[in-house]
């Protein structure tokens, strides 16, 4: 007799919904023995204005951050009109980046400033100083989130541009994992039954250029997405070996148009047990049109706090001025000087002792006011929330 | 021989409190001392305690009318048998 075949079942964890068996989290071995991989998940035609491409990514290894490149040439024609660019240009040219992990829908989804900013607040070692960018017909030296390896081809919210042909090369990081480092949040993608895919739209030309007469601007290039990868190793067991993949990084932006001059209460949304908040980054669009992001000072902002339960404030910045401040020193960028961003920051210094336990703060509300000698025009509040939870907690 | 090594945090080493488990649901965790009666009141909480009022309550009621209601009668043709308990 033959002895029947039976397979094995050991107990196993659960990470972002996947199985794995228990004794295969090892994570001192993982980073001994993993590769890294940068990996091409392919180059895309660019769609044009107000289209979508879409990048299903490749079922391996362990996926921790993507990088969208964008280079093409933007043809500008003012004929007997004008062209003039707007501040969506250059980097909200990406209306909305979204990526879709395992189930958990969209645990990225924000537009293509708000991810630039990202990495400025995440790395503070990396930094624009110095990089000559024309913003507002300006040059500009500080505050503008460019690389001096990147090419904007016009400058933002620019009129009377010139006739011409203009090299554009642009790129954002998609922060999958939380921290590329020790890969909190970076996704298990070695399953067939993976499913990842990072779609990106474009903004609409008419919110990017303003055209009169018989001007008119064109486009054209491609994008390109790589990943960084790290290979699943084979312990010294001949089982896979993992690092703790239980979490999900999630970087999700809203936008309200319930302001007014004074006090604003705007509800940071998704809260739930076993949630983390890591940091909230603001802006507000203003003006007629398209609008351009005030400026994070005293003349635009005056009180900018955080706030749970009924009055609970923990984290108060008296002006626009004072929260610039605060955030140029943890950033070593000026996120609040041209594009005026402003962030409430939990995770920079140390998470541990800061993070926003979603789960024990109800209520939870991002406090920005107006001052009072403020024009608000189509005004709008586009917010961030960047949080870490366990896989399982929902999105 | 020593092997090498990196650790990384674990997620409640990291990000804090979040990922901890909730000590809230625990219920072995006793009540915290809070202001209520004094422990010489403590039979009051019973029911069937002489301290509690509500007991000699009950003994009265059940005087008056519990054992009326046991009094009964029975009559079967001309023989009448009655019982009685009580008043």
């Amino acid at each position: 007799m033959t002895a029947a075949v039976t397979g094995t079942t050991g107990p196993v964890r659960y990470m972002q919904g996947i199985a794995v068996p228990s004794e295969s989290v090892r994570p001192p071995e993982f980073f001994a023995r993993t590769r890294r991989k940068t990996f091409s998940e392919g180059s895309q035609a660019w769609g044009g204005f107000g289209t979508q491409n879409t990048w299903e990514l490749k079922k391996s290894d362990i996926i921790s951050s993507a990088i969208i490149r964008f280079t093409g040439s933007l043809v500008v024609t003012p004929g007997s009109g004008t062209v003039a660019s707007t501040s969506r240009w250059p980097y909200d040219m990406l209306k909305a980046v979204r990526f879709t992990a395992n189930g958990a829908s969209n645990v990225i989804n924000a537009s293509g400033l708000k991810l630039k900013a990202r990495e400025f607040m995440k790395k503070s070692d990396f930094t624009d100083r110095g990089v000559p960018q024309t913003v507002t017909g300006a040059s500009v030296q500080n505050g503008t989130f460019s690389s001096a390896s990147e090419s904007w081809g016009v400058g933002s919210n620019t009129s009377a541009l010139a006739n011409g042909t203009y090299n554009v090369d642009l790129y954002w990081i998609v922060p999958i994992a939380e921290d590329e480092i020790d890969l909190a949040g970076a996704i298990f993608a070695a399953t067939s039954s993976t499913d990842l895919t990072i779609q990106v739209d474009s903004e609409l030309a008419s919110n990017l250029f303003t055209l009169t007469g018989n001007g008119a601007v064109a486009l054209t290039g491609t994008m390109q997405v790589t990943t960084v990868k790290y290979s699943v190793p084979i312990g010294s067991d001949g089982q896979i070996v993992v690092p703790d993949l239980s979490l999900f990084h999630s970087f999700i932006q809203s936008r309200t148009t319930q302001l007014g001059n004074g006090e604003i209460e705007s509800r940071l949304i998704g809260q739930g047990a076993g949630k983390t908040m890591l940091r909230t980054l603001f802006q507000t669009w203003n003006g007629a049109g398209v609008g351009s992001p005030l400026q994070m000072n005293a003349t635009n902002y005056g009180k900018i706090a955080w706030r749970y339960g009924s009055n609970e404030t923990p984290d108060e910045y008296l002006t626009g001025s004072h929260l610039r401040f605060v955030n140029e020193r943890m950033y070593n960028t000026d996120v609040g000087g041209v594009w005026g961003v402003g962030c409430i920051d939990f995770a920079n210094e140390n998470a541990f002792r800061d993070a926003v336990d979603m789960g024990t703060t109800s209520d939870l509300r991002l406090v920005t006011t107006y001052q009072s000698g403020l024009t608000l025009t189509n005004a709008a509040l586009e917010y961030v929330q960047e949080t870490i939870f366990q896989a399982g907690a929902g999105s | 021989m020593a092997t090498a090594s990196w650790m990384s945090p674990s997620p409640t080493a990291k990000y804090g409190m979040g990922f901890a488990s909730p000590s809230a649901t625990r219920d072995d965790t006793p009540l915290a001392q809070v202001a209520g009666p004094a422990p010489a009141a403590k039979g009051t909480t019973q029911l069937l305690h002489p301290n509690n009022p509500m007991f000699w309550v009950g003994a009265l009621l059940l005087g008056a009318f519990g054992l009326a209601a046991v009094s009964t009668s029975v009559r079967v043709g001309p023989v009448k048998v009655s019982g009685s308990l009580g008043g």
